[in-house]
């Protein structure tokens, strides 16, 4: 379980490290993804899922801590399931990026969005172990209390 | 409770019944009746020893851990042998002797220590650095998000950091630079007519996109007028720049065409001419034909370099006329409803009415026209007299990116003893004129051009196949239209800019190609 805790927050922080690594290229400027969705929102707008997904971007280390408090408050169900939803997030964008094709002198760096999902991949991971493991600790406590051998 | 009021406390004195006391006379007026509590410093009241259940609740010595008794386990109850001198009394002046060591003995389970958990301040910590952690990465991420440019304090700084941005060659910057009208204006028609020159396989899918426009431009060296901005009203100013290269490289090689493309476009190859590369000497400039004015416009009081703006001043200027004065700006003034502002616009148009024409275009795209109103109206030239006049005039709409399209439904045009009608129907233009009726369809366009002997080559299925659907965008043809403050304007920019995209729309595949090698055979 230790372990899986662990894992999981260095996959927040590869996450959110991600997002503060090149995403876009124009010219020879670099943009991480704050500055990218900002720009690309003034000059041509977001809409339908793009918009669902990135009207809330540059709060995604906000949300972040939020599992970390939730994980170290004891409510590690909770905090894996938000951790799930978060990396899903995370991952839907960065994908969303990296299938972008590139036009009109701007073009996709992958470094941003590939550290971000191998971060979302780690969380993915760490989630999945501890709701496991706390399933298994449930049934095993049930089991214990029917008088059931485990 | 009556007790003598300085009588000496001796804890031990009422549980012992062998103890006696001698109580002293009493004094005259009785005892004194203390009615509730007690005295600081007087002794807890004695109250008598529970059941035993396990030590007293005596704090002093530590817990006997000598030696673990070998006889059998003492029976509840009291315990033999002396009294045991209970818990330390909090009385300042009194204070029970020290038990003697070894008298004491632990009965009963050892008590369990309080459980002095170090998790509660660990936790608090971590959660107080995560919330740090998260706050500060949210807050420079929101920073980020709207670390474009945004404006400048000054039009000097506006055409600088302009320049910067040229210089890296960031087209994310320069188009950041521009005003929100304009950009907007420009932008969305531009995004669609490159997705759709993608599409129909103008435009590499993957290609090196840091060339897509073909031209670099370098600035280096800028100098600005030592005689400061020139002031044209309140929200535009020009800046002067009277030093300075400016490096333009232009190569059509280097846009990433398709091999389809260029071979479609250029079946000879790409000219020589295609590529130039030119190096403007600013002071050389300077001193022939003046200063090279950029305008800036102010926005939300921010300064922005405007396209627009930089178009006209320089048109004033090369026609030597004077810039625009206060009584040369037109008010905007538009419609109720998009069909009705470009209905009002062909009577306009009919009318050579171009003060209503500056009227209905929009304020937030070319706020410049309104500017400039007097400007244009004193060098229109006076239109020819039309005998044609519109009778009717039925439109359509539907949204488009931004804007409203309107299209046209059908026209009725009259002039001296004519009157013809044209209607859209579908793919077909029904036309009656004078009442004459005929029906004209992409396929009889297409049945007429391999009738006529002057073609030699027919048209192939394919070619026949794309000229049939791109008639089909004739009709998606219209004039965009925007709201602004509840009044609905022409979109003269974004009409302009998706023309092609109306006329696209409908193509497949290769079409564009096709039609472009039966245009160049």
């Amino acid at each position: 379980m230790r372990a899986a805790l662990v894992l999981g927050a260095a996959g927040l922080v590869t996450m959110v490290l991600g997002t503060f690594l090149p995403w876009l290229r124009s010219g020879e400027v670099q943009r991480n993804s704050y500055a990218s969705f900002g720009v690309l929102r003034r000059l041509i707008g977001f809409h339908g899922a793009a918009e669902m997904l990135l009207r809330g971007w540059p709060l995604l280390g906000a949300v972040c801590a939020l599992v970390v408090v939730l994980a170290v408050a004891g409510l590690l169900r909770v905090a894996a399931v938000l951790a799930l939803v978060v990396a899903a997030w995370a991952a839907a964008v960065a994908g969303g990026a990296l299938a972008h094709q590139p036009a009109a002198g701007v073009r996709v760096e992958s470094l941003g969005p590939i550290v971000t999902i191998t971060g979302t991949v780690v969380i993915a991971a760490a989630a999945i172990v501890i709701l496991i493991s706390r399933m298994w600790d449930r049934r095993a406590s049930r089991d214990r209390a029917t008088g059931r051998a485990v | 409770m009556t007790v003598p009021p300085d009588a000496p406390y001796d804890p031990n004195a009422i549980p012992d019944p062998h103890r006696r006391v001698k109580e002293p006379p009493m004094p005259q007026g009785g005892w004194v009746t203390v009615p509730h509590g007690r005295t600081q410093s007087d002794p807890p009241p004695y109250e008598a020893p529970p059941p035993h259940q396990g030590p007293p609740p005596y704090e002093g010595p530590p817990p006997y851990q000598g030696p673990p008794p070998t006889g059998p386990a003492p029976a509840p109850g009291p315990q033999p042998g002396p009294p045991p001198e209970w818990q330390t009394q909090p009385s300042s002046g009194w204070q029970p002797p020290a038990p003697p060591p070894g008298t004491w003995e632990q009965l009963g389970p050892p008590l369990p220590q309080p459980p002095r958990s170090r998790r509660g301040p660990v936790v608090a910590a971590i959660a107080a650095v995560a919330l740090i952690a998260g706050g500060t990465v949210s807050y420079i991420a929101i920073s980020d998000s709207h670390s474009g440019y945004g404006g400048a304090a000054t039009p000097r700084e506006a055409v600088a950091s302009l320049v910067s941005d040229l210089n890296k060659s960031d087209l994310l910057g320069i188009l950041d630079h521009l005003p929100p009208g304009e950009r907007s204006a420009l932008l969305d028609p531009l995004s669609e007519a490159i997705d759709q020159a993608k599409r129909l396989r103008v435009l590499k899918e993957t290609a090196d996109p840091a060339a897509v426009s073909g031209v670099a431009v370098t600035a280096t060296g800028i100098k600005f007028a030592s005689s400061g901005d020139e002031t044209i009203n309140d929200h535009v100013k020009v800046v002067k720049l009277v030093g300075g290269t400016i490096d333009i490289n232009a190569d059509l090689s280097r846009v990433p065409f398709t091999e389809q493309y260029l071979d479609a476009a250029f079946p000879n190859g790409i000219p020589a001419s295609a590529s130039s590369n030119e190096t403007i000497n600013l002071a050389k400039v300077d001193r022939e034909h003046g200063p090279v004015r950029i305008a800036a416009e102010k926005v939300g009081g921010k300064w922005y370099p405007s396209l627009m703006y930089t178009i006209a001043d320089n048109m004033v200027h090369q026609s030597g006329d004077v810039n625009p004065g206060p009584s040369d700006y037109i008010a905007a003034q538009g419609a109720p409803s998009p069909v009705e502002a470009v209905k009002q616009a062909v009577v306009a148009l009919e009318n050579s009415d171009y003060q209503r024409l500056i009227e209905l275009t929009s304020p937030d795209e070319l706020r410049v026209l309104h500017d400039y109103g007097g400007v244009i109206l004193r060098n229109a030239s006076p239109a020819a007299t039309s005998q044609a006049k519109v009778k009717d005039l039925q439109l359509t709409t539907h949204p488009v990116s931004g804007a409203v399209r309107v299209s046209l439904k059908s026209i009725t045009v009259t002039t001296p003893g004519h009157e013809t009608t044209v209607a859209v129907a579908g793919n077909c233009l029904d036309i009656t004129s004078d009442g004459n009726y005929q029906k004209v369809c992409a396929n009889e366009i297409i049945n007429a051009w391999n009738a006529d002997p002057q073609h030699t080559k027919k048209l192939t299925g394919e070619q026949a196949a794309a000229l049939s659907r791109f008639a089909t965008g004739i009709p998606q043809i219209g004039i965009d239209v925007t709201a602004t403050d509840g009044q609905w304007y022409l979109s003269a920019m974004r009409t302009y800019m998706d023309l092609s995209n109306a006329l696209l729309e409908p193509l497949q595949d290769n079409d564009l190609l096709v039609l472009l090698k039966l245009v160049t055979r």
